[in-house]
């Protein structure tokens, strides 16, 4: 195992953490995208020599976005969550074992639905704990705007509010822009893909190192609910950056910076093309995607902070 | 890391989580070139599952047991080196 020192084994650990064998769909980003994080996360382990504890934390059973470190700890819900790491501390505390070292800074994964659902929680939770949240992110919301746009027969169609192009503006800046991240004053916030993955790994990396709570937006391509075929994940989602659907950036003490800028951005028509969930999505409404694409992107590249563009309207 | 790995750390509960092989998951299975492979590793940093590993001669291969057959080892391999085999075993309907 000497020649382990190749290009992409010679940047990252050698050692696996992730567990094989989970209940994912094929070519699950979300899976690709834990393993990464689990990979960071693994090198700062206090059992390994690191400075500070930090710990890989999931909040589901064993399934996807789990990160199944050596200590890993499951909750369903963000509550539960709080109570596993104070009673995991209380448990240090009490014991001087090498093998029960503080979590300083736990690394939690959590999906987005969570994220916007236990939002209460989760605030209540950044006020006292110094944590690394990643947010595995396959679009929730926009499936609800898809399921939204199918037209209902007879009366329920005047009861219930179409899709306009307001609706598409609305759900590609809240999506790109989570409400926590705008409300909240993060130390260190991001938006990852792992179709660019060493951008991934030094965003965990700077979270990882920054001094309050950080937060890491990853986009995960899913194969089975937007409806494409499993070797495409990582294809999408190098063409959701590239189009400026969904921009690589960082934001430190609130000032916004690019970390992959692309002059010639292709048309958004490249990336809804490949996936079939579009299908029933009236076709006039495409163009408003481009259009909200192209107002997002100028006013991340313009103006300075994070909070004046999720204020914007 | 595998599954007798995370039994003895005691962060899994070998009776109400469960692993599945994934081996009845596939008719394929991605083969190495090793005339055309440089070794560069990056069908192991892309493989969601973590079944691609390093022999000893510095080639990869994938853990056929974990490997579900989604091909992005193939889409991102540089040089082309991984090819879809069909498995025999599994589907013999599918050789002609």
């Amino acid at each position: 195992m000497d020649r382990f020192s190749v290009f992409v084994p010679k940047i990252l650990p050698r050692q696996e953490r992730f567990l094989s064998g989970r209940r994912s769909c094929k070519g699950c980003v979300k899976s690709l995208a834990a393993r990464l994080v689990s990979k960071v996360t693994d090198s700062a382990d206090p059992a390994l020599g690191g400075i500070n504890g930090h710990t890989g934390i999931s909040n589901s059973a064993l399934s996807a976005n789990t990160f199944a470190h050596d200590r890993v700890n499951t909750a369903d819900t963000l509550e539960k969550l709080v109570f596993v790491i104070d009673s995991f501390n209380a448990k240090s505390a009490r014991q001087s074992k090498s093998s029960h070292v503080a979590v300083k800074k736990p690394v939690i994964g959590i999906d987005r639905k969570v994220l916007d659902s236990d939002y209460v929680v989760l605030q209540r939770f950044l006020k006292n704990k110094n944590a690394l949240i990643v947010c595995f992110d396959n679009e929730p919301a926009m499936d609800t705007l898809i399921r939204r746009a199918i037209p209902r027969p007879f009366i329920q169609n005047e009861r219930k509010h179409s899709v306009n192009e307001k609706d598409v503006r609305d759900a590609v800046r809240q999506k790109n822009i989570p409400a926590v991240a705008a409300k909240e004053d993060f130390s260190y916030m991001a938006t990852a893909c792992p179709s660019h993955p060493f951008d991934l790994i030094e965003k965990v990396r700077r979270g990882l190192d920054s001094p309050g709570n950080a937060f890491i937006l990853v986009l995960t391509p899913c194969p089975t609910g937007w409806i494409f075929a499993s070797n495409k994940t990582l294809d999408i989602g190098r063409r959701a950056v590239l189009t400026g659907y969904f921009p690589l950036y960082e934001v430190i003490d609130g000032v916004i910076r690019l970390t992959i800028q692309s002059k010639n951005r292709k048309p958004v028509q490249e990336y809804l093309a490949l996936q079939k969930r579009f299908f029933t999505f009236p076709a006039s409404l495409m163009p408003a995607f481009q259009t909200a694409v192209d107002e997002f992107y100028e006013d991340i590249q313009k103006t300075g902070t994070i909070h004046e563009i999720a204020t914007k309207k | 890391m595998k599954k007798q790995d995370c039994i003895k750390f005691g962060s899994v509960n070998p009776i109400t989580d469960d692993f599945k092989i994934n081996d009845d998951w596939r008719f394929e299975r991605p083969v190495w070139d090793t005339q055309k492979c440089v070794r560069c590793g990056i069908c192991y940093l892309s493989c969601p599952d973590g079944a691609i590993f390093q022999n000893e001669d510095g080639f990869y291969a994938a853990d056929l047991t974990y490997c579900k057959g989604c091909g992005l080892c193939i889409q991102q391999c540089v040089t082309g080196c991984i090819s879809l085999e069909i498995a025999v075993e599994r589907a013999p309907w599918l050789v002609k």
